[in-house]
């Protein structure tokens, strides 16, 4: 028997993230952070039909890693914690939220619903978005200026 | 408000009112009133002067509208239709407001709409102008619960900011 005793656990899941762990988010547009520099607004969650966001909200596994897959100029970059975000609950949410990597490192926050323009479902992306933007998100560097 | 404000507010509103007035012409006359304050004379009794004045709270709200189109890249940028849309809401609602109209923020939604977004104390309203006429704009607001609102009026807007500056004075406990 080894003595070591981490010798034990189980070889980290490179795809999925522990709950201490903080992936990043590239914020696409300046007002996406509150003018006091302190808070994310939930439009940095909400998740697009279409090609966008099709297998959730990208992240990445490290600050600039939106380099690897995103070409236009960004504004910042958002650090989310990934046990806040499986700690979002709304009774409406089918499936709990995760971060998983596809392609590491890019990965997305999965489950999210997609955001609606009518219907009753409508609020719900909203709320969840806002429960991400609030409980898992801060900023984690703000660009002088529009950049990649 | 100041009497000259106040003026042009009530004009645009009556004229928005009686039908004499569309969105598309609102804001082209609201810009010219609203616009250039730092260039533009002050008349008095018995002076002229071109000296740059305060800006007004309205006209403020104004300027971080019109940055909104200047500062965004190409994907961001707002259609005409939400910026107009935006623009209105803000006019008529502060027209029955006045100095209780509570300072709003902006952000965009990357589909070239606008979010116009009001925050205290945990509570949040949240005016969504699509940039597509054809789709309908709402408000969400919550706190510990949330809903949302169709059919957005300035008399629906203005009774969701009551709301959220009743919160304001009466914290929860």
């Amino acid at each position: 028997m080894n003595e070591n005793p981490l010798a034990d656990r189980p070889p980290k899941n490179p795809l999925v993230p522990t709950c201490a762990d903080r992936v990043y988010r590239a914020a696409e547009d300046p007002s996406w952070f509150s003018e006091d520099k302190q808070h994310v607004d939930a439009l940095a969650f909400y998740r697009r039909r279409g090609n966008w966001d099709s297998g959730g909200i990208s992240i990445g596994a490290e600050p600039y890693s939106y380099r690897e897959f995103l070409t236009g100029p960004v504004a910042g970059v958002i650090s989310v914690h990934v046990g806040h975000v499986r700690d979002v609950v709304d009774p409406e949410l089918q499936q709990p939220l995760d971060v998983q990597f596809d392609n590491h490192p890019h990965g997305n926050i999965i489950n999210v619903p997609p955001k609606e323009k009518r219907g009753p479902r409508r609020k719900f992306a909203d709320r969840v978005a806002s429960l991400l933007a609030r409980g898992a998100a801060r900023p984690h560097e703000i660009f002088d200026s529009m950049h990649n | 408000m100041a009497t000259e404000e106040r003026f042009v507010i009530n004009e645009l509103a009556l004229r928005n009112l009686t039908g004499t007035t569309v969105f598309s012409e609102a804001v082209p006359a609201m810009e010219n009133e609203f616009r250039f304050t730092t260039v533009r004379a002050v008349t008095t009794s018995s002076t002229v002067t071109t000296s740059p004045r305060p800006v007004s709270p309205l006209q403020s709200i104004f300027d971080d509208l019109d940055r909104l189109e200047l500062r965004s890249n190409y994907r961001f940028k707002p259609s005409k239709h939400a910026v107009r849309s935006a623009a209105l809401y803000i006019l008529q609602t502060y027209a029955r407001m006045g100095s209780m109209f509570p300072r709003p923020s902006f952000v965009l939604d990357g589909e070239k709409g606008i979010v116009i977004k009001w925050e205290r104390n945990g509570h949040s309203v949240r005016l969504n102008c699509f940039a597509d006429p054809r789709d309908a704009d709402y408000i969400y607001f919550e706190n510990d619960e949330y809903d949302t609102e169709d059919n957005v009026t300035p008399e629906v807007l203005h009774n969701r900011l009551n709301w959220l500056l009743q919160h304001e004075r009466e914290p929860a406990r």
